[in-house]
Formats: structure tokens, sequence, C-alpha cells
């Protein structure tokens, strides 16, 4: 598994590592840009992520935007149904904008709403029939 | 889950409701189309986008469902899914069952969010959900069988049991669903019921041991109930159920203060009121505090009789955090539910006051409580505009009102600048806000006709499926192009003509359409084309139906038009356009046999009508074997024109300024006359009959001399004709008042006036109808 946390979030991020690691290998990106450039390389070396953590409030570009262009950048290489990334997100935002806007819009997976609680993260993984490694 | 919904809830679902129906209304076409570029043969264009943008359809709305905890929606969804990515990964060829099953699919979610989006929960659906699912599997199954020609025919079962939508009706509302009618009759029964309930109560009250009255009362009470029950506003419901049962406890016999009672149930008649107005203003009608109101129902009966909470197949959701004064102050240990209920049943002030003179709580607390109260409100009113947003919906009789009052406008604006006291005045002041004034109202004019118009690729869409489902029946192969959808229309127009259309589109399918053999036969493609268009062309917009069918038979319209006795004679002598206008009159079909879609003779008939209630008109022209193209003419309803003020002796008339080409005065050597007494006059090569519009009339001009008056050259239907006037007055805006009734009386055609409008100086002119005078001028030569 390879996973892309997308959070500009230090503290975030780490907690994040901690509770993916046991599932796979992690990569960080600070925001969405940074995101789009490691999904896009990912893409055309063939070593796609299997599942990206997106933050929403993130500086120069936001989860929103990143979640759509990814979207967008799928569809251009045809890249659709189940071979589609998995996005969650994972934000303090839970506003109904901001949700309905990820799920209908951006078409991501889950939703986890900040603080981060490993149980809530291990719940999606669950749910995406995900192990993990050691265990 | 939990039967109460907090406000955050609330706000999801609605927007959850709005983002899905957005995405559905965007993506539905693209299933059809997917399956128009799917044929029988098993010869797939490429769809593979196509097929990913609507997983992500079902993938977007199982994400979001289920994360609403909306399981029902989210599995069918899924299963959706699971069949789309099959295909995607050619596991096996999309088939045209497949696209069915996934209209079926939409259907199911489209009924859904119309569910939730009052009950905020998806639990009652589960049934509907399971037959959706099933039918995925069951596709999936049969797929993967290999033999998908073979399986057609069962995957695509006639409709569920449950008679799923039928895919021809596009009125049919999901079986779930409230239409607005029901909710208008429900808020003027419910009204109704009120009243007289509330009479019935005032009447009891002086005589407590008349059980007739208690009768009326409990009779009154349960129909209200039944009627709150059925339009599934719960809270109602299950307040009108609690006071029906002290009701009944009381006429029974039991023991219990029946003036207590009365003056509760009074004080509650007024709470389902307040209820009626929140649903008649687009609210849920939910009952804030119900709980109270249902305790200190309950209390009025004796401990052993407490009442159990109303039992329902579905439990009615409760009612949002509290936010009437006495709950809050109970809340904050000010008082108690008793006392509260004591205060109340005399309550003719506010709550507050009543408390304060029984001195069971001081000024503070009620103080502090009601500022409580004002936040919780404030914070309660984001959530219920969420549903707004950007819209405010207005009456569309307020809006008329104020459209006529424009119009109004404009002709005061004039009145004041032509004003006659003011001529022959130096007024550069009153000149240039005269200017500026005339702006306003000109851009306020425009702005007003822009509120009643919305698109047409609403009702555009919506043809689409009817096309496709046509097809599917009828076995014939269409496509459907749809251009113009973007062009605004009235929303009335929208209304009138979705009729029509549908018949039309009706007409095409059936009657237009060969089928394949007969297609191929005659060298056309094998599927047939249906142009649907929408454009507005001279104040007019048209929408015109173009099929590339076998075109309008002649000879059997005029042999069913001599059987039917429609007209005289054989018809050898009329024109094609005659002929094909028969096909309006009511009761003419030439279909050889009836079939469900269409042939029953009612259709043109009712086309016909419909346009003309919007003064619009229908033009048919059709080429044997080549198609037949419909064209519906309808006035932009703002009736306001630019128009070109001219003189004939002692007449003004208004000339709508878009049918105006030219105008010229004629020297002696441009006139002829024909062979037939025509006067004509030669305009740059052309010869252009000339009209004498005193003539028409009978007025008396200045001069009877063609080269003396002004020659206007008009343009109507791509015909030009002059118009001999006297004199050209001036170019304006015109308000185009309809003529009354008794003048219009006097026939169809009034000589070539489609109306009048009123000048500055407050004198009626009349408004030159170009097109008509035309047609008046070829009749005689029976073109």
């Amino acid at each position: 598994m390879k996973f892309l946390i997308v959070e500009d979030d230090l503290v975030s991020q780490e907690v994040l590592k901690v509770i993916l690691t046991p599932y796979g290998h992690c990569e960080v990106a600070e925001n969405g840009k940074i995101a789009l450039k490691k999904f896009t390389s990912s893409l055309e070396s063939g070593d796609s992520y299997d599942l990206i953590c997106l933050d929403i409030m993130m500086p120069v570009m936001d989860g929103q935007a990143a979640l759509k262009e990814i979207r967008r950048l799928e569809s251009e290489r045809s890249i659709g149904g189940s071979d589609m990334v998995k996005i969650v997100m994972v934000t303090a935002l839970e506003d109904a904008k901001n949700v309905m806007e990820a799920f209908v819009k951006g078409s991501c997976e889950a939703y986890v709403t900040k603080p981060i609680v490993p149980t809530k993260m291990q719940q999606v993984f669950k749910d995406f029939g995900m192990e993990p490694k050691t265990h | 889950m939990s039967e109460q919904y907090d406000p955050e809830h609330i706000e999801m679902v609605q927007e959850f409701v709005q983002e899905i129906r957005e995405l559905l209304d965007e993506l539905e076409p693209v299933i059809i189309e997917m399956g128009q570029s799917c044929s029988d043969d098993g010869e797939v264009g490429d769809i593979t986008d196509d097929i990913n943008s609507i997983f992500r359809l079902f993938h977007s709305i199982k994400g979001a469902a289920g994360f609403l905890n909306f399981t029902n929606i989210a599995t069918s969804s899924h299963s959706a899914e699971n069949l789309l990515d099959l295909i995607r990964t050619d596991v096996f060829p999309l088939t045209a069952d497949h696209i069915d099953l996934l209209c079926q699919g939409i259907d199911f979610i489209r009924a859904a969010i119309d569910h939730v989006e009052n009950e905020f929960n998806d639990e009652a659906l589960a049934e509907e959900s399971k037959e959706i699912r099933d039918k995925f599997l069951q596709a999936i199954e049969h797929s993967k069988g290999g033999d998908t020609t073979a399986a057609a025919p069962e995957t695509a079962p006639a409709p569920p049991k449950a008679e799923a939508p039928p895919l021809i009706d596009l009125y049919a509302q999901p079986a779930e669903s409230v239409s607005p009618e029901m909710v208008k009759s429900f808020i003027s029964e419910a009204s109704y019921l009120l009243q007289n309930l509330e009479e019935e109560l005032l009447r009891w009250l002086k005589d407590l041991d008349n059980h007739d009255i208690l009768n009326e009362i409990f009779r009154g009470i349960h129909s209200f109930k039944g009627n709150c029950g059925f339009l599934d506003f719960a809270d109602m419901e299950a307040l009108s159920h609690q006071m029906e049962s002290v009701i009944d406890f009381t006429r029974t016999g039991g023991q219990i203060n029946k003036t207590s009672a009365g003056e509760l149930l009074l004080k509650l008649i007024d709470i389902h009121r307040e209820s009626v107005t929140d649903i008649d203003n687009g609210g849920s009608g939910e009952i804030i505090g119900l709980d109270i109101y249902r305790d200190m129902l309950a209390d009025l009966l004796p401990a052993n009789q407490k009442l159990a909470p109303i039992q329902q197949g579905k439990q009615a959701p409760l009612p949002a955090p509290p936010e009437r004064l006495g709950e809050i102050l109970i809340e904050q240990g000010a008082t108690s539910k008793e006392e509260i209920s004591d205060s109340l049943a005399q309550q003719n002030k506010p709550l507050g006051e009543i408390l304060l003179e029984s001195g069971s709580v001081d000024e503070k607390q009620i103080e502090k409580a009601l500022e409580t109260q004002a936040k919780r409100r404030q914070k309660k009113a984001p959530g219920k505009q969420a549903v707004k947003k950007q819209d405010i919906r207005v009456d569309l009789g307020k809006l008329d009102s104020l459209i006529d009052f424009i119009g109004e406008l404009v002709i005061a604006e004039n009145m004041v600048i032509n004003n006659p006291d003011l001529e022959e005045l130096e007024l550069d002041n009153f000149q240039k806000a005269g200017q500026h004034l005339g702006k306003i109202v000109r851009d306020l004019q425009e702005m007003a006709m822009t509120l009643r118009m919305i698109p047409v690729s609403g009702l555009f869409r919506r043809m689409i499926r009817l096309v496709h489902d046509l097809s599917r029946k009828s076995g014939k192969k269409v496509d459907l192009q749809l251009i113009g959808e973007e062009t605004e229309v009235d929303k009335t127009v929208i209304e009138t003509i979705t009729d029509p259309l549908v018949h039309l589109l009706r007409n095409s399918m059936d009657h237009g359409i060969e089928p394949a053999e007969k297609r191929l036969a005659a060298n056309k493609p094998e599927s047939g084309t249906i142009k649907l268009s929408a454009f507005h062309e001279e104040g007019v917009v048209k929408i015109t139906i173009d099929d590339d069918g076998g075109g309008l038979p002649r000879d059997k319209i005029l042999a069913k038009a001599v059987e039917k006795g429609l007209i005289n004679g054989d018809g050898s002598d009329m024109s094609d356009k005659d002929v094909f206008a028969l096909i309006f009159a009511p009761g003419f079909s030439t279909a050889d046999q009836v079939t469900d879609i269409s042939g029953r003779g009612v259709g043109m008939d009712v086309v016909r009508q419909n346009l003309e209630k919007i003064k619009g008109s229908i033009d048919i022209s059709s080429k044997p074997g080549q198609g037949t193209k419909v064209e519906l003419q309808i006035p932009l309803t703002l009736a306001i024109i630019e128009g070109m003020l001219v003189r004939s002796g002692e007449s003004r008339y208004i000339i709508p300024i878009i049918n105006i080409i030219e105008s010229f005065r004629a020297t002696p050597e441009m006139i002829t006359i024909a062979p037939d007494g025509q006067e004509v006059v030669k305009v740059r090569e052309n010869l252009l009959p000339i009209i004498r519009l005193h003539e028409m009339h009978g007025l008396t001009p200045d001069n009877h001399e063609l080269e003396k008056g002004i020659l206007v050259v008009l343009e109507a239907r791509g015909a030009n004709f002059c118009l001999l006037v006297d004199e050209l007055l001036g170019q304006q805006q015109t308000v185009i008042k309809g003529l009354s009734s008794y003048v219009s009386k006097f026939g169809g055609n009034i000589g070539g006036v489609s109306g009048c409008t009123i000048m500055g100086d407050g004198e009626v002119c009349l408004i030159l109808d170009v097109q008509k005078i035309l047609e008046m001028t070829q009749e005689p030569e029976g073109e």
C-alpha cells in the first residue's frame, strides 16, 4: 500500500503517519499543489497511490481544489470506476457545504473530521477492506 | 439512528439533496446518450469516459449517502457501481437493458432524495432499494452468463411489482413525494377544519355537558389528524393524535377538568394554525416545543390514563431543540411544568408576564430566558435559510403586477416627455432629465422581463428521456438533437408548451420516423433524427421540432378529412399548408392503428389549444419522404416593442420596427400596375406590391398619389411588401395592450391590427400586424 498525506500541519502529519504506517508506506505533501505534482508523477511512473488523505484548509491550494483536480487528471487518463484513487478528506471543516462538495463534486470516498482519532481512521480502512500489515 | 435531527443534520441533508439533484440533471442525459451509442448488435462506440462519469455519479451518491447514514440509498448506488465497473473493465458489454436499468436506478435515487428531503432518513426505502439492488445483481449475473442477447428480455423485466415510475409518464410523481397541489389542498382543508374546531370548542366551553358538540370536535380533530398523517406532518399528527385521545377520554365519560381541557385545546388549535402557516410558507410544519404540549395534554388525564406515545409505522421525528419561553424557564429551573401549564391555560398575554404576576419567577429570570430564546431562534435561522440561499420564491401574481406597472410606467414616461404642454419650449435641462429617466425606465423594463424568464434546457432535457423511452417502446432508433437549450422563455410559456411538445414528439416518433427497414429501403440512415431547437427571432420565441421521417401524407390526410366531412369537395385544390392544418381539427387521426403512444387524434387539437392560450401559433411544413417540421411561435410575454409611429390621414399607427426594412418616397417611374390591377413598385430590381393603409382602414389620406406619400417596405416571413402612409412620425417604445374581446369578436382579422397602445397625449393608437396584412394580400391570390 502506498499513501499520500496532504496536510500542512506538522502534528497532524505525524499523527496520520503513525496511524497509516501499519498499513503501508506514507508520503507527505504540504499543500494541494505539491500533492498534485506527486500524484501526477506517480501516475506517470505507474506506481500510483492507493489512498490519499486530504486536508481542506491548506496554503497555496486547498483540499477541495486538489480533490477536483485529482479527479480531473484521472478522467483525462480514463482512469475510472474502482481504479480511481481512494480519497479520505481529513479536515476540521464539517459544514454541510464542504462535506457535500467533497462527496458530490469531488467523489471522495470518506470524510473524517478532526481531531484525528485512530479508531475513526481504522474504521475507514476497514470499510475499504484494508488490513494493517502487522497484525 | 436517533429520531431527533439536529439542525446540522438537516442542513447537511438539504445540501445533499440539492447537490445530488444537480448532478442527476447533469448526468441523466449522458446515460441516454450512451444508450444511443450502444447499438444492439454489440457494436459499442467509445463510451469509457461516459461510463466513468456515470460511475462517479453513483460513487458520489454512495459516498454522500453513506456519510449521512442513508444506507438504503448507499447500497443501491453501490450495486449500480458494481455493474458499471464490470462494464468498464470489459467483463461484458453495455446493452440497452443496462441503460434502462440505470435509468431506473436514477429514478429510484430521485424518489429517494425527494423522500429524505422531507424525512431526513431513508428507512422507509428499504424495500424499493432492495428491488433495485436485486435487479442490478440479476443483470450482472445474466450478463456474466455471456449470452447478453438471450438474457436481455429477462434482465429488463417488465416494470417491477411496485410499478416503479412508469417510463412514459413524465408527470408521474414518485410515490412517496407529496405534490405541491396536495399540500395546497391540505392547507385550505386544514385551515377550514381548524376554524370549525375552534368554533365548536368555544361552543362546548359554554355548554360543557353537550355530547353532540364533543362528538363533532372529536370528528374534526380526527380528520385533521388523518390529513396530517397522510402528508407526513409528523409533529402535527402526533399532537392532534393526543388531542384526539383527550377528547375521546372526555367523550367516554372520563373524569377531567373540562374547562381547562377546552382552553388548552383552543390554545393548541392556534399552535396547529401556526404550523399550517409555516407549511404554507414552505416550512416543514414542525411544532416547536411539541413535548411540552404533549405533556400538558397528558397532565389533563388521570395518572392511570397516561397516553402511550403515538405508535406508527414511521416514528415521528421529535421536534428540534426547545424554543418556547416556558420550556427554557423549566430548563433553567425557574419554574415547573405545572405552573407553566396553569399559566398557559389563562394565557392571553405573553407567558412571561403571567408568570411574573403570579410571582412564580422574577423579572431577571424572565429576561435571561428571553435572551436565551432570542439567541436560540437566531441560531436556528441559518439552518432554515440554507434551502433558499440564492433565490427567493415570489408569487407569480406579484411579478405579473410588477410587470404591468412597469408597462404603465413606460406609458406615463411617454406622457411626460411628450407632453403637449411642453411643445415648442426650449427645455435643455428637462430634456436631459427626461433622457435619464427614459434610460432607467428601459433598464427597469428589461430587468422585469428577465425575471420571468427561464431557459428551456430543463424542458428539453425531459424530452431526452421521453424520446429514449418511446424509442425503446416502439423499437425505432431515434437520435434527439437539442439546439438552443439556453434560450430563455417566460415561465408560463414553458408550462404551457410542455404538453404540446410531448404530443408533437410522440407524433414525430410514432407517425414521422419510419421503422428501420423502411428507412433503410428509402436510403436513409437506420436511426432517425429529431431536432428540437429553440431560438429568439423578431421578438418571438420559436421552437421547432424537425424530424427526418416520412413526412405528412397529403393524400391520406385529405381522404380522412373527406371521410370525416371536414372539408367540402375532394380538396385537390387546397394548398399543402391548408391540408396540413387539417390535422389540428378535433378528433383527427390518420394512424392506421392506434398505438399506445399516439393516434387517438386528441394530441394535435390540444397542441393548438395550448398554443392559442399563449397567443402562439403553429406551422407545419413537410416534404414527403424527407420529414416534417413543426414550428411553434410564441410571443415574448412582456409585450413592449420598439415601434415606428406613422400617420395616415387623421389616424396614427404603430408599426413594429422589426418588420420595417426601409422607407422611401417613390418616383413615378418606379411604379407600375400589374395586369390584375395590383400596384407594384420596383425597388432595386425587386417588384413589391403596394398596400394602401388608408384603403385598408377606410381613411381619408392627405393625398392619393403614391409619389406624395411615403412607402414603407415591410417584411414578414421572408416576404416583402410596401405600405403607403402619409408621414413617419418617429420611433418609440410601445406598450402593447390587447384589443378588448368585443373588438376582436369582429373576426380574427381586424384589418391587420394586433393590438393598441396609449400614446403620450393619451390618445389610443393601433399597432399594425404586418404578418396579418401580408396574409390579407395573399388570400385573394390563393397562394
